[in-house]
């Protein structure tokens, strides 16, 4: 896949498109040029069917289940997005989720009091991210080797801390009791993830540091070239991934109030899955919040879904894996749309 | 009157390769500058000094006659320095307007609340205008500059240096890849640029363009200043053997 994104911009072929005039852009152009219009249709694919095939796909507790589903998911998909339109990866997000919820129980147990717990896993986020960033960027270490390895060693840590069983908070904090709301159908993690989506997604096309961080993805050097600091954005996209995984531990917690040591094993494919699905390139640079919020639903339907359908479970991977290729295909096409 | 940049016998190693052995080179305000020389010659080199990108092993800058220092990038920039590197000078993926201002996005007032939200809809017209007034037509900044063909984006670059007063403006290789027309635009727009008083470096081994436009021509040879000449004082063909032998003679006098 790498090598079919590598040839959308051949360097070599800018002479040649010099002759070629441009066609005049129609609205269609421009709605099928965005990042998110495949993930949009396939959204709203997944929906029908489901609401065709799934009884009570329609019912409040379905949607709510959907919603529940996906919110941890999404708030770690959000700076994975973040990050990947940077141009890097981080396959530790899945350990650091389950860490960052176990060490909150831990430190409630302890007696120290939610709203304390939550800024404290926060900078743990960032001190993680930062770590990851620093390694990738100033000693030019492939993203995929470092964070594999926070993957194998904050993993390993959660396991050894908790020998393996799960760990519940033995009394009610009054903090995480109120995080654990719900506005209508919608449960309270859910409206994290929005929140969140809404604010990186305006932070991304909206701000100097998102278009720094979609110049970082789309070239390094020729971004350092134009005085925006590459390394420096890409340390700070690394702080957000692990932050908001970090973040979602602790609404996971909020939720249910315990955590077990496999928590968020495999998250990290699953939100790069939704990241691709949404419209990202692997190759940094494009990419959407918007579309790996649909990303995160569309698994998230999926997931229900099936279950509704009374399908056995064990489908579910492979229908996400048919969706992740099929989702690859059209996203290659939208992109090529939009730069050729 | 003062140069706008002087380089004193810098020198640039890696290792023990020499890339630019003792350089002496002069930019004057508002000058079209040839830099001219082989592949391998250090052009290319001697551009990331001034950008910022390496420093040198030895030897002095002058800026505006002052001895300077040009740490990082950005810091060559902040001097008013831009550079626009050989198949690099613009990000592909990113759309005309946002390219125009990278590095120098306009944010909403301070008074306001948001006011680290970049102005959007006035960094557009700001861009549009700004590639007008070089004679530059696209109607939609919208697009990715991805769409564009070499020579526009080699135009937007020279336009974004043109706007932010950049006061020397260097650009390596403009015209490789470029058709007979869209080389001929480019290099009028060098003269535009140079015309708004902005000093440019323009390195190539194309002999016939360099005399198109620039003004004087010096000529690197092994990482050593060849010559430094004015246009007058040099032929096409004496241009070509100072490049292909680092003298004036067709064949290179055996040392
Ligand atoms: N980062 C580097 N490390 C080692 N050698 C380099 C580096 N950059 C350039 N060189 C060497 O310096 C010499 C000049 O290269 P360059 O400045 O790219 O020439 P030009 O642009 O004139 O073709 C070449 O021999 C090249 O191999
Ligand atoms: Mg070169």
């Amino acid at each position: 896949m790498v090598t079919q994104e590598q040839e959308l911009i051949p360097i070599s072929a800018v002479g040649a498109a010099v002759a070629r005039k441009r066609p005049p852009k129609t609205r269609l152009d421009r709605l099928l040029g965005r990042p998110e219009s495949g993930v949009v249709i396939a959204a709203i694919l997944v929906y029908l069917f489901f609401a065709v095939m799934a009884p009570h796909f329609f019912s409040e507790r379905v949607a709510s289940n959907i919603l529940l589903a996906s919110a941890a998911l999404g708030i770690v998909a959000v700076g994975v997005a973040t990050l990947m339109i940077a141009g890097q990866f981080d396959l530790s997000v899945g350990s650091v989720y389950g860490l960052s919820a176990a060490i909150i129980i831990l430190l409630v147990n302890q007696g120290v009091p939610g709203w304390v717990a939550l800024p404290i896993v926060m900078v743990f986020g960032i001190i993680v991210g930062t770590i990851n960033g620093y390694l990738v960027t100033k000693l030019e270490i492939h993203s995929l080797i470092i964070t594999l390895g926070g993957l194998m060693f904050y993993r390993g840590v959660l396991l050894a801390t908790t020998q393996g069983f799960p760990i519940r908070l033995r009394a009610p904090d009054a903090f995480l009791s109120a995080m654990d709301f719900q506005i209508w159908i919608i449960p309270g993690p859910f409206i994290w993830f929005i929140c969140l989506a809404t604010i990186f997604a305006y932070i991304l096309t909206r701000t100097r540091f998102g278009n720094w961080l979609f110049a970082t993805g789309g070239s390094p050097e020729a971004a350092r070239g134009m005085g925006v600091p590459a390394g420096r954005v890409q340390i700070v996209a690394f702080a957000v991934a692990s932050l908001l995984a970090c973040v979602a531990g602790f609404v996971s917690v909020a939720r249910f109030s315990s955590v077990d040591a496999l928590r968020g094993t495999g998250m990290e494919l699953e939100v790069v899955l939704a990241v691709v699905v949404g419209g990202a390139s692997l190759n940094g640079g494009y990419g959407s919040i918007i579309g790996a919020f649909l990303g995160v639903l569309i698994i998230g339907m999926i997931q229900q879904g099936l279950i509704l359908i009374g399908i056995n479970v064990y489908w579910y991977q492979a229908g996400i894996g048919l969706l992740l290729i099929v989702a690859a295909i059209v996203n290659q096409y939208v992109r090529k749309r939009s730069i050729t | 009157m003062t140069n706008l940049l002087e380089l004193k016998d810098v020198t640039k190693s890696f290792g023990r390769v020499y890339s630019l052995r003792k350089v002496n080179m002069t930019v004057r305000p508002g000058e079209v500058l040839g830099l001219l020389g082989d592949n391998g010659a250090g052009k290319s080199t001697l551009i990331k000094v001034l950008a910022g990108v390496h420093q040198p092993s030895a030897g002095d800058i002058l800026w505006d006659g002052v001895k300077t220092t040009l740490d990082t990038p950005r810091v060559a920039m902040s001097r008013g320095i831009s550079v626009v590197y050989q198949d690099l000078g613009i990000i592909p993926l990113l759309s005309i307007w946002r390219n125009f201002f990278l590095g120098r996005e306009e944010e909403v007032s301070r008074k306001l609340p948001f006011h680290w939200l970049l102005r959007t809809s006035h960094m557009r017209s700001v861009a549009r205008q700004a590639l007008t007034k070089l004679g530059i037509h696209i109607d939609d900044v919208d697009l990715t500059v991805a769409k564009l063909s070499g020579g526009e984006r080699q135009s937007i670059a020279i336009a974004r240096a043109v706007h932010f007063q950049s006061k020397l403006l260097i650009l390596d290789e403009p015209t490789a890849a470029l058709s007979l027309k869209e080389t001929a635009k480019v290099l009028s727009y060098v003269r535009a640029a140079s015309e708004q008083g902005v000093a440019v470096v323009l390195i190539t081994h194309n002999i016939a363009h360099a005399f198109e436009v620039c003004d004087r021509f010096t000529v690197l040879f092994h990482g050593a200043v060849a010559e430094t000449t004015e246009k007058e004082g040099v032929t096409e063909q004496e241009l070509a053997n100072l490049i292909n032998t680092g003298t004036r003679m067709q064949h290179r006098i055996a040392v």
